[in-house]
């Protein structure tokens, strides 16, 4: 019972979590492009701002405003299940349980700018879900062979190779799945400009915003509670342990962003599957190498 | 002076095939011939002699000869002289020969025609261009019986986006939050690609020319051409000056040339900058774009230190410049663009490394020389599309005969080209400023007294951050009779269709950008409401504006 009160106490805790580190990320983006920055609580500012304006329905915005709302139900699932992975029970099928529930928080992330009757977002919405087939397709593969590795079904040094070459591809999937630059194609691309940011207003724009960001968050969790998940027990110390490494994350993930270009559209995917594939492969014959001598 | 002759006998044989009058005046030949003769000495203008079509002009010259007139303004870059093509056409309803299929740079400025003169063209499909669609038909804004203030009643007329059952519709503007300014892109897609493209312009057309024609006089009208663009307006200024220096043959203070040369690199420089760090954020690299803008800040302290502004310097007058650049200000001038081009250097050799921007420019809104050269691009959109041609070698004026430097020429005609003209300009120009303050003489810097006789004629190309930008001057009295500005941009739009056709759309708008396109600059009809109330629209009536 105390360990479902802790859950959930860090779970509401955390979030918070994806409007502070949003901000923290803009004030260090600005110390590298030699600006002030505005205030690390900003972004929790503009949230609460958006909150309190009025709702202004568009055409459409019903059905989309649901799906943001299911996107939002669907991120606090996972990170309730993650949180009561690394706290209560060690029990793999919640992780994946919590894993599921995000990437289906993806699809319907992925679904909700195809829903808004507007060109700019319908094009960014497509172009979301070309990234995500490849993306969320390669992070459950990762996911699955760092188990495999994990879970002692392997046991070789070689399989320690092939264990380096999928958490390298789990930390790529996260950054990628954090929509951030080179792939925030869907959203910040120059001629989508007049999309889903101007349909949305108000609590409803508040509402997509901190959706964006819980996807960071979780994007970001998820490969460091698998890491985590071998060097602790379950307790609330996993989560103290947790936090800063999410924080650091967060800004390592910032700071690659600010010094790259934004990919295309057509680019994206043969970039990503030009890594994917052969750190995959490398994963994948470490693993089998480690099953044959097991 | 031999070499010279020979020229002006080829002009002069072209002249008489047509059996047309000519007159060489300093670097400018006039040719006037009748209206059929036109579209010949265009095309062999254009296609044998390789001049350069820059614009037409047309004017009312009712009061001075009873008729209107077409001017086609070409230079001969290789020899350095402007060519007016001059024919004068009878009646209240002119009508004159096209020449778009000898010369297909001249479609626009003879709808622009057709928009404010009234001079219908033959040969050719007609179609609105500068004036909105609710200007009413038979009322000609530049003719000389139409009075400036004048507001004749519009019927507000709604455009529907075009939709066709072959490809989606993809709408830019004419207010989006990609645009600086506001323009109209109609982009055809089939999936991500573009396959045809509709601009539709002249939101911002202010009615310049005519305000110039009508209630300024000639001083007067260096601080608004000034006002014609906010990046370029010093350019705009300075080939206003020269046009009617030359009509009116002053001779202008060696110094002041130089201070205008000078001024005129600084703001080379400032609008360089601001595009690379534009260039930059269309890519997504808001850091180069971050950088780029602060390394410009120095070259706006620049400004305002030699002008006393950032921007709109309005320094300039007909006969030379209201500010000196003593020697005192030399060693802090030398100081900043040594630090400018070290840090400019090094910013750009990180950002062209950068994967996704070198991938992003390189082999995307390719601009092939042959169309270059049939639009007649200019500027970096030349000079990128292997076009070696820039005015302040070709058309010497100010001081830049007494400075040298490399014309940057690219053969790629793609984004990265027309980036990589512009990185290159940067550091020729601040080597150029060098050798201006280095060189510069002792003297005045404008002229005290002098007379501007009515009646003559001045041409000027000034190379703008953008490309050539040229005026056209007839004098009056007190003020311009006839004053023509075509800038750059008025000439590289039309390259967006090709440059755009078959595209990702994604590279839409780097593509857009990378022509640096000044739409203030291109257009020059504004509601000014006079006592600040609302008039409400009634559709069965009109609207008073």
């Amino acid at each position: 019972m105390l360990d479902v009160i802790l859950v959930g106490v860090v779970s509401g805790a955390m979030l918070v979590l994806p409007l502070l580190l949003d901000g923290l990320e803009r004030k260090v983006k600005a110390a590298i492009q030699t600006r002030i920055g505005p205030p690390v609580t900003q972004t929790l500012y503009d949230f609460l701002k958006l909150m309190g304006k009025e709702v202004k329905p568009f055409t459409g915005s019903a059905l989309a405003t649901y799906m943001v709302l299911l996107t939002i139900l669907l991120q606090v699932s996972s990170l309730i299940a993650l949180n009561y992975f690394i706290i209560a029970e060690r029990n793999f099928q919640i992780l994946f349980a919590g894993l599921a529930l995000f990437l289906v928080a993806q699809a319907s992330s992925a679904m909700t700018p195809l829903l808004v009757p507007n060109p700019f977002s319908q094009i960014g919405g497509y172009r979301e879900v070309v990234v995500s087939l490849v993306n969320e397709f390669t992070m459950i593969l990762s996911i699955g062979a760092i188990s495999f590795i994990l879970g002692g079904e392997a046991a070789s040094p070689y399989t320690y190779i092939g264990l380096l070459s999928a958490m390298i591809t789990l930390f790529i999937t996260s950054y990628v799945s954090t929509g951030r630059p080179p792939f925030d194609i869907a959203e910040a691309e120059v001629e989508l400009a007049s999309g889903i940011f101007v349909e949305f207003s108000g609590p409803l724009l508040a509402t997509y915003i901190y959706a964006m960001l819980t996807r960071r968050l979780l994007a970001k969790m998820i490969p460091l509670v698998i890491i985590l998940q071998s060097l602790t027990s379950p307790g609330l110390l996993t989560s103290l342990i947790l936090v800063p490494l999410l924080v650091v994350t967060w800004l390592v993930y910032g700071v690659a962003a600010t010094v790259v270009g934004r990919t295309r559209i057509d680019m994206a995917p043969v970039s990503l599957l030009k890594l994917y594939i052969p750190l995959m492969a490398l994963s994948i014959t470490g693993l089998l190498i480690g099953v044959y001598h097991a | 002076m031999l070499r010279n002759t020979s020229i002006i006998d080829k002009y002069v044989k072209l002249a008489e095939s047509a059996n047309a009058s000519i007159m060489v005046d300093g670097d400018t030949i006039h040719i006037v011939a009748k209206p059929e003769y036109i579209p010949g000495l265009a095309g062999k203008l254009f296609n044998e002699f390789k001049c350069v079509h820059r614009t037409c002009v047309a004017t009312d010259e009712r009061p001075l000869s009873g008729f209107f007139s077409l001017t086609h303004l070409f230079t001969d870059d290789s020899n350095g002289f402007y060519v007016a093509l001059k024919t004068y056409l009878e009646g209240d309803k002119p009508r004159a020969p096209s020449i778009i299929e000898q010369v297909p740079a001249a479609d626009w400025c003879e709808m622009e025609a057709r928009d404010l003169v009234g001079i219908e063209f033959e040969g050719r499909s007609a179609y609105r261009l500068v004036l909105p669609p609710g200007w009413p038909s038979d009322v000609y804004p530049l003719r000389k019986d139409f009075q400036y203030d004048k507001r004749p009643n519009m019927l507000p007329v709604s455009e529907k986006v075009t939709i066709t059952e072959e490809s989606s519709t993809v709408p830019v503007g004419p207010y989006h939050p990609a645009l600086h300014e506001p323009e109209y892109f109609e982009l055809y897609v089939e999936g991500e690609k573009v396959v045809d493209v509709k601009y539709r312009g002249f939101h911002v057309h202010r009615g310049i020319e005519k305000l110039g024609e009508s209630r300024m006089t000639y001083q007067q009208v260096n601080f608004l051409a000034e006002r014609i663009c906010g990046i370029c307006g010093f350019e705009h200024s300075t080939c206003y000056a020269l046009a009617v220096e030359k009509a009116a043959k002053l001779d202008v203070p060696e110094r002041a040339q130089f201070i205008r040369s000078i001024i005129l690199e600084v703001e080379r420089l400032h609008s360089h900058l601001l595009w690379l760090g534009v260039a930059f954020h269309l890519v997504g690299y808001d850091a180069g774009f971050m950088h780029m803008w602060r390394i410009r800040e120095k070259v706006m302290h620049l400004s305002e230190y030699l002008t006393g502004s950032r921007k709109t310097y309005g320094i300039n007058l007909v006969g030379g410049v209201r500010k000196d650049i003593n020697e005192e200000k030399k060693p802090k001038i030398l100081e900043t663009l040594d630090t400018l081009e070290k840090e400019f250097k090094e910013l750009v050799d990180i950002a062209t490394s950068v994967p996704q921007v070198k991938r992003r420019l390189t082999g995307t809104g390719v601009l092939p020389r042959e169309d270059a050269v049939k639009l007649g691009v200019e500027g970096p959109v030349a000079r990128a599309s292997g076009i070696d041609r820039d005015a302040r070698r070709d058309l010497p004026y100010a001081a830049y005969k007494h400075v040298s430097f490399k014309v940057p020429v690219y053969t790629e005609g793609d984004n990265m080209a027309r980036t990589l003209v512009r990185v290159d300009e940067v550091f020729e120009s601040i080597s150029m400023i060098k050798q201006l303050l280095d060189q510069m003489p002792k003297g005045p810097i404008r002229l005290e007294e002098f007379d501007i006789p009515p009646g003559k004629i001045g041409v000027q190309v000034v190379e703008a951050p953008r490309g050539g930008d040229i005026h056209f001057v007839v004098t009056g009295e007190g003020k311009p009779y006839r004053w023509r500005v075509r800038a750059p941009t008025y000439n590289n739009i039309p390259a967006l269709r090709v440059m755009l056709r078959d595209q990702p759309l994604a590279d839409a708008p780097l593509t857009i950008a990378s022509i640096d396109p000044c739409f203030s600059c291109t257009d020059r009809v504004v509601v000014i409401k006079e006592d600040g109330s609302v008039y409400k629209l009634s559709l069965v009536e009109g609207v008073k504006l």
